[in-house]
C-alpha cells in the first residue's frame, strides 16, 4: 500500500514538468506577444507605440530572450520561490492575482461537488431500486431538463428571479456593504446568502448526470449473483443494498473525483463572467485575449496541477475501497 | 402432513411479467423433500428449476412473483411442531428472512459472482451469524474459523482474511458452503454448485456436500442438468420441463424404469462408450417451445414420439402413480 502512494507521488513530478512545458508552448503558440497587443491598445487610443519603448517594454519582461530561457527563468522561479512571475498587464506579481481567487474556485467548486453528492446519492439509489415507478420517471424527466438548460441562462435566470420578487444582488460574493469589509459573523452570513447560487446553478447538470450514472451502475450492480446470496442470507433490503451494491457502486464515482475538479474550476468560468464571482475563470479568459502570457500560464499549470492532484486523491480512494486494486 | 416431509410443494405457479407477455417459469409444479435426504431436481435450461428453488426462499428476482400454490414447511425442534406456509408469507416479512440463511439456505453456480467482491470471505460468513444470531457477538469469529475448517479450507486464520477473489474456484465454492451451513440449516439449496468448476474439483465439492449433509442431517435440493451427477448425489429424483414436474421416483428407478417419454429420450441422448464408433448422438426431436407461449394440453406433446392428438394437446395430463413413490404425469399411463 505505501509502496503504491510513494509511486504514486513520485509520478506527480515527471507529469507536472511535462505539463508546464506544454502549457508554455501553448501560450507561446499564438502569434506575437503582450508587447504586440499592448501597442495595438495603445495606437487604438490614439497614442504612439514608439519601437523605442516596444523595445525598452520586452527587455523589461524578459520577452527579448529565447523561449527557453523564458521557461526555465519562470519555472526556477515557481520552484524556488513560488514566484509565477509578473503579471504585465496588471502590472502585479501573478501570484497576488491569483491565490485569493484560486481559494474561491476551490471553495465553490468543493461545495457543489458536496452538495452534487448529497442530493444525486440518495435519488440514484432510489430510483434504481424503484426502476419505473413514478419516482424514477420524475427524476429522470427532472435529470433531462437539468443537463439540457445551459448554467449561465439559469444562472441569470435565478439573478432575475432574485431581483424582481426579493430585491436582491445576488451577483458576487457579498453584498455592497461587506465587499470591503474585515471578515465577521454577518460578513461570513451574507457571504452565504450570495454563495448559494452558484453552487446551485452549477450543480445541477452534474447531478443530473451523476443521478443517471449512480442509477444505471447500481442497476447493473442488483442483478449480480451476490446481491442474490446477500439475500438468500435473510438480510433486510435496504441494509443489503447499502452494504453490498451500493458499495461496489460506489468504485466509478470516486475515479470521476479526478476529472470533476478540473471540470468544476473551468466550469465555473461562465457563470463567474455572469454572478460576476472573483474566481480564476474572469481573469483566465482576459489573460488570453491580451496575451499575458505568466497569468495564462500560471492559471493553467494551476489548473493542470488539480487534474493530477485530483487522480492522485482518486487513486488513494480507490485502492482503500476497492481491494481488488491494491493488489495489481 | 407426513412427519418425514421438510418441504410440500404443491401446484406452483411463478410468473415473470415481462413487457413481452407472461412467462410461467414455474407452471404447476408439485414436489416433495423429504428430512435428510437429497432430492435430485433435473431439466433443461429455463424449464423452471432455479425459478422453484428461488420460490422456496421468496427470492424470486422482479419481474417474477409466485401466482399461487403452496409452499409448506414442516418445522419440528423439540416441542416445536408447526407447519408454514411460505407462499402466505411476503419476501420482506421477519419471519421469512428467520427462515432464509437459517433454516433453508442456498449455494449457487457461480461462487465468484456469488461473493461480493469488495468484502472479506470471514465478514460475509460472519454476517450469517450475525444476522440471525445478534447476541452471538464475541463468538462469532471463531465459529467461522471452525467451519472453514469443517469444509476443508486450510490455513482458515490467513483465508479468513481473504478477499473472493484470492481464492481459487473450489475454495470459493467451499467457502459458499460454509457460509451456507454456518446456522445448520435444515434444507440446503445448491443450484448447480459445481457448473463452474472442473471434473476434479467437482468431485471433491460434491464429496463435501455428502460428508456435511451426514454430519449435520440435513436435506439438500440439488439442480442440475448433469445426470452423472444427480446418479451419484441424489436419492429422489424430479423432473423438469416447461415449468413443470414431469416424473417423481427415487434414483434407482429414474435411470432404471423410466416412464415419461421426455425423460427416456433424455436418457437416450447420452453418450456411452460402449456403442459402436461412428453413431450419431441421439438428440431429442425438436426444440422446447418459446416460454411465452407455452402449448396447451401436455408441455412435451410437441416433441413427444407418443403422442396422441386429441388428448395430449388438450388436457395437462395428472400424476400418475406408477409404483411406490414414483409417479409420472403422462397420458400413457392414465387409466
Amino acid at each position: 500500500m505505501w509502496k503504491f502512494l510513494l509511486q504514486r507521488l513520485l509520478l506527480f513530478i515527471p507529469t507536472f514538468l511535462v505539463i508546464s512545458v506544454i502549457t508554455f508552448v501553448l501560450i507561446q503558440a499564438p502569434p506575437g506577444d503582450y508587447i504586440n497587443s499592448y501597442a495595438t491598445q495603445l495606437e487604438a487610443s490614439g497614442e504612439e507605440a514608439s519601437e523605442a519603448l516596444l523595445l525598452a517594454l520586452r527587455k523589461r519582461y524578459g520577452l527579448d530572450q529565447p523561449v527557453y530561457i523564458q521557461y526555465v527563468k519562470w519555472l526556477w522561479g515557481i520552484f524556488t520561490r513560488l514566484d509565477f512571475g509578473h503579471s504585465m498587464q496588471w502590472n502585479r506579481p501573478v501570484g497576488d492575482l491569483i491565490w485569493d481567487r484560486l481559494a474561491w474556485t476551490v471553495l465553490i467548486s468543493f461545495l457543489t461537488i458536496i452538495f452534487t453528492w448529497i442530493l444525486a446519492f440518495p435519488i440514484g439509489i432510489y430510483s434504481a431500486t424503484h426502476q419505473y415507478s413514478g419516482f424514477d420517471y420524475s427524476f429522470t424527466f427532472l435529470g433531462f431538463v437539468g443537463a439540457g438548460i445551459p448554467d449561465f441562462l439559469l444562472a441569470l435566470v435565478l439573478m432575475w428571479l432574485g431581483f424582481a420578487f426579493f430585491g436582491l444582488d445576488m451577483g458576487g460574493l457579498f453584498s455592497e456593504a461587506f465587499r470591503d469589509a474585515p471578515w465577521s459573523w454577518a460578513k461570513f452570513v451574507d457571504m452565504l446568502k450570495h454563495l448559494w447560487v452558484p453552487v446551485v446553478v452549477l450543480s445541477v447538470s452534474s447531478t443530473a448526470g451523476l443521478i443517471r450514472t449512480m442509477r444505471a451502475n447500481l442497476l447493473d450492480e442488483l442483478r449480480k449473483p451476490y446481491v442474490i446470496t446477500a439475500r438468500s442470507k435473510g438480510m433486510t433490503e435496504w441494509h443489503l443494498v447499502l452494504k453490498y451494491p451500493v458499495r461496489v457502486a460506489l468504485n466509478p464515482f470516486i475515479s470521476s473525483i479526478a476529472y470533476v475538479l478540473p471540470q468544476l474550476v473551468s466550469g465555473t468560468t461562465i457563470i463567474s463572467i455572469v454572478l460576476s464571482l472573483p474566481t480564476t475563470g474572469p481573469i483566465q479568459i482576459r489573460s488570453l485575449m491580451s496575451q499575458d502570457m505568466y497569468l495564462a500560464g500560471s492559471i493553467f499549470l494551476l489548473l493542470a496541477s488539480l487534474t493530477i492532484l485530483g487522480t492522485f486523491i482518486s487513486d488513494i480512494l480507490l485502492a482503500v475501497v476497492d481491494p481488488r486494486i491494491r493488489l495489481e | 402432513m407426513d412427519p418425514g416431509i421438510l418441504i410440500d410443494i404443491q401446484h406452483l405457479h411463478t410468473n415473470f411479467y415481462l413487457r413481452e407477455g407472461v412467462v410461467k417459469a414455474v407452471n404447476g409444479a408439485s414436489l416433495t423433500i423429504a428430512k435428510g435426504r437429497t432430492l435430485g431436481v433435473v431439466g433443461e435450461s429455463g424449464c423452471g428449476k432455479s425459478v422453484t428453488a428461488q420460490s422456496i426462499l421468496q427470492i424470486v428476482p422482479r419481474p417474477g412473483r409466485i401466482e399461487s400454490g403452496d409452499i409448506l414447511l414442516h418445522i419440528a425442534e423439540g416441542d416445536l411442531d408447526e407447519t408454514i406456509n411460505i407462499t402466505d408469507l411476503n419476501p420482506g416479512d421477519p419471519l421469512m428472512r428467520d427462515i432464509r440463511g437459517s433454516r433453508i439456505s442456498m449455494i449457487f453456480q457461480e461462487p465468484m459472482t456469488s461473493f461480493s467482491p469488495v468484502h472479506t470471505v470471514g465478514n460475509q460468513l460472519e454476517e450469517t451469524i450475525k444476522l440471525h444470531q445478534p447476541k452471538s457477538g464475541d463468538e462469532a469469529p471463531a465459529r467461522v474459523l471452525d467451519m472453514l475448517r469443517r469444509v476443508g479450507i486450510a490455513n482458515p486464520e490467513r483465508n479468513v482474511e481473504a478477499y473472493p477473489h484470492q481464492l481459487s474456484g473450489g475454495m470459493r465454492q467451499r467457502a459458499m458452503i460454509a457460509m451456507a451451513l454456518m446456522l445448520e440449516p435444515s434444507l440446503l439449496i445448491a443450484d448447480e454448485p459445481t457448473t463452474a468448476l472442473d471434473v476434479t474439483t467437482e468431485a471433491q465439492i460434491l464429496a463435501l456436500m455428502r460428508d456435511m449433509q451426514s454430519e449435520l442431517h440435513m436435506a439438500i435440493m440439488f439442480i442440475t442438468h448433469d445426470l452423472g451427477v444427480i446418479a451419484e448425489m441424489a436419492d429422489d429424483v424430479a423432473v423438469m420441463y416447461l415449468g413443470r414436474v414431469v416424473e417423481k421416483a427415487p434414483v434407482r428407478a429414474i435411470f432404471h424404469s423410466p416412464k415419461h417419454p421426455y425423460l427416456q429420450a433424455l436418457l437416450e441422448s447420452i453418450p456411452r462408450i460402449q456403442k459402436r464408433t461412428g453413431a450419431r448422438l441421439q438428440a431429442i426431436e425438436g426444440v422446447v417451445p418459446n416460454p411465452l407461449d407455452v402449448p396447451p394440453g401436455c408441455p412435451f406433446h410437441l416433441r413427444c414420439p407418443d403422442f396422441m392428438p386429441g388428448v395430449c394437446d388438450e388436457v395437462v395430463p395428472p400424476d400418475v402413480t406408477v409404483d411406490e413413490g414414483h409417479t409420472v404425469a403422462c397420458h400413457l399411463y392414465t387409466e
